[in-house]
């Protein structure tokens, strides 16, 4: 992590991504072109024990997604709540780091694994600043 | 959860009730007109190792809408159980809107025993305020 401190004001998005939501990439954060969005915590709950795919994954919007944070299918267990911060089943990637300035957030699946079965939602809550 | 995405400003409630606010159900945090409230984290720290009730909840003032119930088994004294832990916790209207226009009460589990033993609960909500919901 950059040797920066960031002081803002913490938000959170909530909702439902449907399994071809996540499969397809869900909007969540809408890109402001003046500000970068920083991934502070969070959690995610499968309707339904998600398989097939690797992760489900908070990714940035840029042509080629930069992952904030991943969690493993096998960690989403029907109605288990998964935090970011938990110890295992998580990848943290641009995780309490700024992303490009003018790209929002999306949930997504791993683009290189098959498509998330078994599930048929995701609940996700994203804590976040904008710096 | 709804199929609508909330999205607002993190917000903190911090407290501490006596077992007897527990046990009465204790509004903490009070009933806004055209909004709800979204749970989305927390933690409780009893005073006393909690016993007798199944658990100690955060619910909607009016419908009794459980977000999240945390097993009296898990609060023993002076022990951080946060709302996210794998395990003693039981995740309901979490993450998503309770009631339209109720405020957020904390209680033993409604129409069950009292809580004993135990003589106060820590509490910290994080949550967020947002429109009611369709």
């Amino acid at each position: 992590m950059a040797n920066t401190t960031r002081l803002s004001r913490e938000r959170c998005v909530c909702g439902t991504a449907t399994t071809a939501e996540v499969i397809a990439g869900k909007l969540i954060v809408p890109p402001d072109s003046a500000k970068a969005v920083i991934v502070t915590g969070g959690w995610m709950r499968a309707t339904g024990s998600a398989d097939t795919a690797t992760s489900v994954d908070i990714k940035d919007t840029t042509d080629t997604p930069v992952v904030a944070v991943a969690i493993a299918v096998a960690a989403l267990i029907d109605g288990a709540v998964v935090d970011f911060d938990a110890a295992a089943n998580v990848t943290w990637t641009t995780y309490g780091v700024a992303h490009t300035k003018g790209k929002g957030l999306q949930i997504l699946q791993t683009t290189a694994a098959g498509g998330l079965g078994t599930t048929t939602a995701v609940d996700y809550v994203v804590r976040y600043i904008l710096v | 959860m709804a199929n609508t995405t909330c999205d607002g400003r993190v917000r903190c409630k911090i407290g501490r009730l006596t077992v007897a606010q527990v046990n009465a159900s204790t509004l903490v945090l009070p009933a806004r007109k055209g909004e709800a409230y979204v749970i989305i984290g927390g933690w409780f720290v009893a005073t006393g190792s909690a016993g007798t009730a199944t658990s100690v909840d955060v619910i909607d003032q009016t419908t009794h809408t459980v977000a999240v119930a945390v097993a009296c088994s898990a609060l023993t004294n002076g022990t951080h159980i946060p709302f996210l832990k794998s395990s003693d916790i039981t995740w309901t209207t979490f993450g998503t809107a309770l009631g339209s226009n109720e405020g957020v009460k904390i209680s033993k589990t409604v129409g069950g025993g009292d809580v004993t033993t135990t003589t106060a609960l820590d509490y910290c909500l994080e949550y967020l305020v947002v429109p009611n919901q369709a």
